[in-house]
């Protein structure tokens, strides 16, 4: 079943095409990576998904629902929640707080949303810190902390964006294993915008790449890799697709 | 409301709209720079009257003060930027805020304790001259008011737009990591904004004192339709505040003839709440300098 | 781990021994000091009101004063044009302060008015409403209104001594103590806390974030109503420039912050420290227009300059500074 259906969507910022006539869908159950140089449009287009900027044109489906204009909040409601480039953790809460406030959407009791909490943050590994104020926390905990406040939401979906990004090679192993664990246990499906290429291509099963805002390949990782577009587009870039 | 009356308010709210606009754009600089809303900007208008009063009570002519309140202005705003205003622009928007009501307070008290709760006036060149066009009367010390902030806020203007210095001001308000990375003395350039932004006040000041009673209370008068002002205008939006100093003045003016009793200053706040109601985003939406 | 629970116990037990003991001692002290204490209390409760919606939910309403005036004018009001008790008043009250709360969130938060420009907002409501008090024979104008004393009586929320209004505001207070804790342990509680630390990571998990700060808003105004309605019974007199004054409202802030905002005691620990404060100020320097306030605006400015979280954790770290020495 299609869980997630962009279609034809664009968004200016005066004057300037930061997405344009992007469609894509992701299957449920699938893990989607959504790759392209700097300045491609990625964030911007999880910031259109999950209605946190009013799209210019296009439509997007979710679960059989459209969620074009509707508020973020709603739309995480349905099921579909993102994370952050750069973090963004209630810095004055505990770390057993901040995933509690994410357990409170589908338990309105305390007690069940501190089961949910407890649940989250040992997915995550982060149970020994749930004490841990945000700000002690290295760059891996707190990303680890945005995954767990994020699944405390009972999501269908997840968008992450570059959760690997500065983290070192366990940290990154650790978070591929994460996302798979997540999938196979819970049925989540994701979409994850990352530049650590050895993750995307060995957690996606699809591969969207986005250049100046235009869709410019789509496929499986080994396909996506071999595409001439794709290669050209990341020439000149430092990083190495393969 | 006849013809004359019309007329007679209609004039008398765009040159009080005119005195609003150069108050607001002081206050917006220093927003706008800063990011901190200066609560006693209408205290430092109150210093350049009190400097003024002083000038006239030792029988030199009060617009000479503008040599004293003008230098006087420019060097607290650098001190109190360099001591006060800097070491908290980090602090949470709540404790910027009380500190500067803190500061609001201690200058109109201080004024309090000085110069008693006494109003007093200031008797200029003009005083009792008026000028008459048809049936229209305007004082001439009002309109000589009205000429000085609008050279003030033109002046203020041409500066952000044409001058290296008003490129500076802009970058370090636009973006303060971008600006001294290309070698903008950002500590600097807020020390004078702040100075510039009370600086205007200094110019202005003796030029309106002859239009207002002196008093403690005067800055509050002011920095209410200030902040009227910079809310209607699209918070932040300098075209969108002179435009809104306008409405506000006729606001103010209308609303003293058409409403009953002593509700008239209620009309440019109503118009402000309607503003919010339909124009959300202020008349002209929100935007930097 | 249970030695410490044990202890904490103790210690809890000694401080409502202590709270008992210090209630009944009202009744001995002379009226001047009950005066002093009420307006502790007040203070606290409003402060306590305030923060809910400033503190926890993080939104600067710089025009709680505003509550207290449509509190105090609406209970004051309806006894004495229509006869109507004030302990009806005192909810009517509420749900006025209420309506009136809900239509500045309304206009604020839905199109994400916050920070500096909400506070100027709260500031103009508060002048809108002095100038229509102002402007009306009905509403007594400039004079005022006076609620004429009839007797030592229960029902007309009227006594006789100090005593008996210390302790319906230290019972108002207990009470906003118990629901404050109650919404800090709540899933709303933990909904302003993170509306406040991060509007857009709480949209993301699904918070509503407008609904939320409409709900700590009138929560707030609520309550701040009907204390303006217990004000006006007892200080008797009200009038525009008293109730609807900016002042008010930046006392109402400053002692939260003093305090410590966001936090349980807070609200207390600031109104206790500040309100004898400048009771003493205006008594003792009383003589010359302006002394008191200008002291006060220079101790708001070193507190808030140099103390950040509020007195309550400075003096805390200073004693942890202390204790681990050198």
């Amino acid at each position: 079943m299609t869980l997630l259906t962009v279609e034809n969507m664009s968004k200016n910022f005066s004057g300037l095409k930061a997405v344009t006539d992007l469609s894509l869908t992701v299957e449920e159950g699938q893990i989607c990576g959504l790759i392209g140089p700097n300045g491609a449009g990625k964030t911007t287009t999880f910031n259109l998904i999950t209605g946190f900027l009013p799209v210019s044109a296009g439509k997007i489906f979710f679960d059989k629902t459209e969620i074009t204009g509707l508020e973020s909040h709603k739309i995480c409601d349905i099921g579909l929640t993102r994370t952050f480039q750069h973090a963004q953790p209630f810095r004055g809460l505990s770390v057993h707080d901040n995933v509690l406030t994410g357990s409170f959407l589908r338990n309105k009791k305390r007690k069940d949303a501190e089961k949910i909490t407890d649940d989250a943050l040992d997915m995550v590994k982060m149970y020994e810190k749930r004490n841990k104020l945000t700000k002690d926390l290295t760059i891996g905990e707190t990303k680890r902390l945005e995954i767990a406040r994020a699944l405390a939401t009972g999501p269908k979906m997840l968008l992450l964006d570059e959760v690997m990004a500065g983290l070192t090679l366990v940290e990154v192993d650790e978070i591929i294993q994460l996302i798979f664990e997540l999938r196979d246990s819970r049925g989540i499906t994701f979409m994850l915008i990352e530049h650590v290429m050895r993750a995307v291509m060995s957690l996606s099963d699809k591969v969207v790449v986005l250049q100046h805002g235009v869709k410019i390949a789509e496929g499986t990782p080994a396909e996506v890799a071999a595409n001439e577009k794709v290669i050209e587009a990341y020439l000149g870039e430092d990083e190495n697709i393969a | 409301m006849n013809l004359t009356l019309f007329g007679q308010t209609l004039v008398s709210g765009l040159l009080q709209g005119g005195i609003y606009a150069q108050i607001a754009m002081g206050l917006m600089l220093g927003l706008g720079v800063l990011g901190i809303i200066n609560f006693a900007h209408g205290e430092f208008l109150m210093i350049a009257m009190y400097v003024t009063l002083i000038v006239f009570r030792l029988d030199i002519n009060p617009y000479l003060a503008i040599f004293i309140s003008f230098p006087l202005l420019y060097f607290l705003g650098v001190i109190l930027a360099k001591y006060l205003i800097i070491p908290i622009l980090d602090r949470e928007t709540m404790a910027q805020f009380l500190i500067m009501i803190g500061l609001s307070l201690v200058l109109m008290n201080l004024a309090m304790i000085i110069f008693s709760p006494n109003f007093y006036t200031v008797k200029a060149a003009l005083t009792g001259k008026t000028l008459k066009i048809g049936e229209i009367i305007i004082g001439a010390n009002r309109l000589l008011g009205f000429a000085i902030s609008i050279l003030v806020t033109g002046a203020l203007l041409w500066m952000m737009q044409k001058t290296e210095l008003g490129r500076n001001i802009r970058a370090v308000s636009q973006n303060r990591y971008a600006a001294s990375l290309v070698g903008v003395n950002v500590k600097a350039i807020y020390q004078i904004a702040f100075g510039i932004s009370l600086a205007t006040l200094g110019i202005s000041g003796p030029f309106l004192t002859p239009i207002y009673y002196v008093s403690p209370n005067i800055g509050s008068f002011f920095i209410l339709f200030a902040f009227a002002i910079v809310i209607v205008g699209g918070m932040g939006n300098f075209k969108g505040a002179l435009v809104a100093s306008f409405l506000i003045g006729l606001a103010d003016a209308f609303g003293a003839v058409l409403l009953p009793g002593s509700t008239g200053p209620i009309l440019p706040f109503i118009f402000l709440i309607l503003t919010l109601l339909f124009k959300p985003k202020g008349l002209f939406g929100g935007s930097g300098i | 781990m249970i030695e410490q629970t044990k202890q904490n116990n103790l210690i809890k037990t000694l401080l409502y021994i202590l709270t008992i003991i210090l209630v009944l001692a009202v009744l001995k002290l002379p009226s001047n000091i009950v005066h002093v204490l009420i307006l502790v209390f007040f203070y606290a409760y409003v402060s306590t009101a305030w923060d809910i919606l400033g503190g926890y939910a993080g939104q600067m309403s710089f025009g709680h004063s505003l509550f207290i005036g449509v509190g105090a004018y609406t209970s004051t009001l309806l006894l004495l044009r229509l006869g109507i008790t004030p302990w009806i008043g005192l909810f009517v009250s509420g749900l006025i302060a209420l309506v009136i709360g809900a239509f500045m969130g309304f206009l604020c938060f839905r199109s994400n008015i916050t920070g500096f420009y909400f506070a100027l907002v709260t500031i103009v409501f508060v002048e809108i409403s002095r100038y229509l008090s102002l402007g009306f024979e009905w509403t007594g104008a400039a004079k005022g209104l006076y609620i004429p004393y009839k007797g030592n009586n229960i029902s007309n929320l009227q006594f006789d001594s100090k005593y008996m209004y210390f302790y319906v505001i230290f019972a108002m207070y207990i009470g906003i103590l118990i629901l404050y804790k109650a919404i800090m342990k709540s899933k709303s509680g933990f909904y302003f806390l993170a509306i406040r630390e991060n509007e857009e990571a709480a949209e993301s998990i699904g918070i509503n974030t407008y609904k939320y700060k409409m709900l700590a808003t009138i929560i707030s105004s609520f309550l701040v109503g009907v204390a303006g309605s217990f004000w006006a019974q007892y200080i008797t007199f009200i009038d525009p420039y008293t109730m609807f004054d900016f002042m008010l409202s930046v006392q109402i802030i400053f002692f939260a912050v003093a305090g410590g905002r966001g936090t349980l005691f807070g609200p207390l620990v600031g109104a206790a420290l500040f309100v004898p404060l400048s009771e003493g100020l205006r008594t003792m320097m009383g003589r010359i227009a302006g002394i008191n306030i200008l002291v006060y605006g220079i101790i708001l400015i070193l507190i808030l300059r140099f103390m950040p979280d509020g007195i309550f954790v400075w003096v805390k770290d200073r004693l942890k500074n202390l204790s681990h020495g050198r």
